[in-house]
């Protein structure tokens, strides 16, 4: 078979694992957008002029809207439990975050929104996420406004999405009016009772706190699918009784969650060691292993990370750069080699090697017995792309609290810059 | 009049959609999430000109050129340092062997230059001609045959001369 043969059937096959899991929202999506565009095309003229009229007006009435919120729901709320809500749910969008820092405010009455943000690098700067979730009275016709596109040809966003039942309304802040900041917002409102948002914008600072921040980049880092996803984890993670449940207050990275990593460390190992134990939480996962009817243990991690390789670094083909490390552990005699990869496309994983059952563990070796190339080749295989981190409602403790409906409406919708 | 536009518009996407989608992750590299924006978006420019569209000889394949020619716009307009980490795909592990032919395949794909993989995409996935290829991307059939053999041998290069080891396994 000739090359080109093998290049059709290999399109072939990938392309056919791919598999749309919602064709009619995304077509739903599309034919908001084509009427958008026609309708834009036939107001050009007068259009801007009057988006920036309205942007200001739209904010002042989405503001007046949840102002007249008085629902007396019970709503209880820490600051600590919507802080990990919101690490929880930055987490499930398989991104790789780094010194986070957090600032947020609980709420224990419906009449205040609790509140969120984190300032976190992503390894290409920083960036910040904003969570805001507020008890509603889901029956309140009002609350239609807030997740509603304006009509189309005064809308004061650059783009807006409608979608039925579960429906996601979305829009970018014209670059140019804007000065090129965009914020990018996810309003839903659940069943259970909650308005949540979600927003970030392509400036580093917290989208409510951007004066005088320039933007970086043509749009926020986090894409709205993320958004999208982010503010599904976050209905999911308050019950109908107004309170967080353990699904996503439970602190980032205590409690083991299924995503691929062990799976890939165990294709990837060299074949002589058989696993004996395994462990993962997040973007992280290890194994121990023996090898043969040897009593001696070894310890072997991999986290996806955001930090840049350190050590000796080195350049791989196809531009993935390699750091090799040999350091001293915890416990005396114990041993730490470590190979950390970086791609072109920053995404980084670091793997580390111990002569001990742990890592605060005592000496189970006289050194690890893998090598630093083999490790080398773990942390700069291809396969660590398709890695998920993800943590899935079906893997949590409390059942109970896993999301029986999915939210009603969602919204993104842009925002004016201050003057 | 503007039902009856959205009927038959709804009635031809849902028959393609998927294959759109496909399409749209390979021309991606295998980011889905930036897959679903580019139909999202190619969709709402099918809609606006659903007149010409739904005339044309070959809607499927109007549809798909607007596909390449929309995911040629938006690595035209996207600045060099705007793409993060969103480029690891978040779809769960497939079989083995998929798995392996998958990740080399779209790893190999990422190296290209945008028109070289839309060039690949167009020929090997979408069974285009040199000269359909050519139309699709604006392009003469003599671009179209130097690229295609230029990303061609960068694949072979990456690969090692041959897929079969990826797909045997």
């Amino acid at each position: 078979m000739s090359f080109e043969d093998e290049m059709s059937d290999a399109f072939r096959r990938a392309g056919e694992e791919f598999r749309l899991r919602d064709a009619g929202t995304l077509v739903e999506g599309g034919l908001t957008r084509g009427h958008r565009r026609v309708a834009r095309r036939r107001v050009a003229v007068t259009a801007g002029v009057l988006a920036v009229a309205l942007t200001t007006g739209g904010g002042l009435y989405v503001g007046s809207k949840e102002r007249t919120d008085t629902a007396t729901r019970p709503f209880e709320v820490s600051a600590p439990q919507i802080e990990n809500i919101l690490d929880n749910a930055i987490h499930q969008t398989g991104i790789a975050v780094d010194d986070r820092r957090f600032s947020s405010r609980g709420s224990s009455t419906a009449l205040t929104p609790a509140r969120a943000s984190v300032n976190y690098n992503d390894g290409w700067g920083r960036a910040s996420t904003v969570l805001t979730v507020r008890r509603v009275d889901v029956t309140d016709p009002s609350l239609t406004d807030l997740i509603t596109c304006p009509p189309q040809g005064s809308s004061p966003h650059e783009e807006c999405t409608t979608r039925p039942g579960d429906r996601v309304v979305k829009g970018y802040t014209d670059a140019g009016r804007a000065g090129g900041v965009k914020k990018w917002v996810v309003t839903m409102v659940s069943t259970k009772g909650y308005l949540i948002e979600i927003a970030t914008s392509n400036v580093k600072a917290s989208p409510g706190d951007r004066r005088g921040e320039a933007p970086q980049g043509r749009n926020p880092r986090l894409g709205t699918p993320k958004l999208r996803l982010m503010a599904a984890f976050v209905e999911s993670s308050f019950t109908r009784e107004g309170a967080p449940n353990k699904f996503g207050t439970t602190l980032y990275g205590s409690e083991s969650d299924s995503g691929d990593f062990v799976a890939i460390i165990k294709y990837l190992l060299p074949k002589r060691f058989q696993v004996v134990s395994q462990g993962e939480v997040g973007a992280s996962g290890h194994v121990v292993v023996k090898e043969g009817s040897s009593p001696e243990r070894t310890y072997i991690e991999v986290t996806r990370t955001a930090s840049e390789p350190e050590g000796q670094v080195r350049n791989l083909p196809h531009g993935i750069k390699v750091g090799t490390q040999e350091l001293p552990g915890r416990e005396p005699g114990v041993v730490q080699f470590k190979a950390h990869a970086q791609w072109p496309n920053y995404m980084s994983i670091s793997v580390s090697a111990y002569n001990a059952t742990s890592p605060k563990s005592g000496k189970a070796a006289p050194k690890p017995m893998i090598t630093m190339d083999e490790l080398t080749n773990i942390a700069a295989d291809g396969v660590w792309h398709v890695a998920r981190s993800v943590m899935t409602p079906a893997t949590k403790t409390d059942p109970g609290a896993a999301p029986k409906t999915r939210g009603r409406l969602g919204l993104f919708h842009s925002w004016a810059p201050t003057p | 009049m503007r039902q009856c536009r959205a009927d038959e518009f709804l009635a031809f996407t849902e028959g393609r959609v998927g294959h759109m989608f496909r399409s749209a992750c390979l021309l991606t590299g295998g980011d889905t999430h930036l897959a679903e924006d580019l139909v999202q978006e190619t969709l709402g420019r099918m809609y606006a000109k659903w007149t010409r569209v739904s005339a044309a000889d070959n809607p499927a394949a109007y549809a798909q050129t607007m596909l390449v020619r929309t995911y040629l716009t938006y690595r035209r307009r996207r600045s060099a340092g705007e793409c993060p980490v969103d480029e690891v795909p978040d779809n769960a592990l497939t079989p083995r062997e998929d798995l392996t032919l998958r990740v080399t395949l779209l790893a190999a794909l990422r190296q290209l230059a945008p028109k070289d993989r839309a060039v690949l995409v167009l020929r090997y996935w979408d069974d285009r001609s040199v000269e359909e290829t050519a139309h699709a991307m604006n392009v003469s059939s003599a671009a179209v045959r130097t690229r295609s053999t230029r990303a061609l041998a960068r694949l072979r290069d990456q690969l090692g001369g041959t897929i079969v080891d990826f797909t045997s396994v």
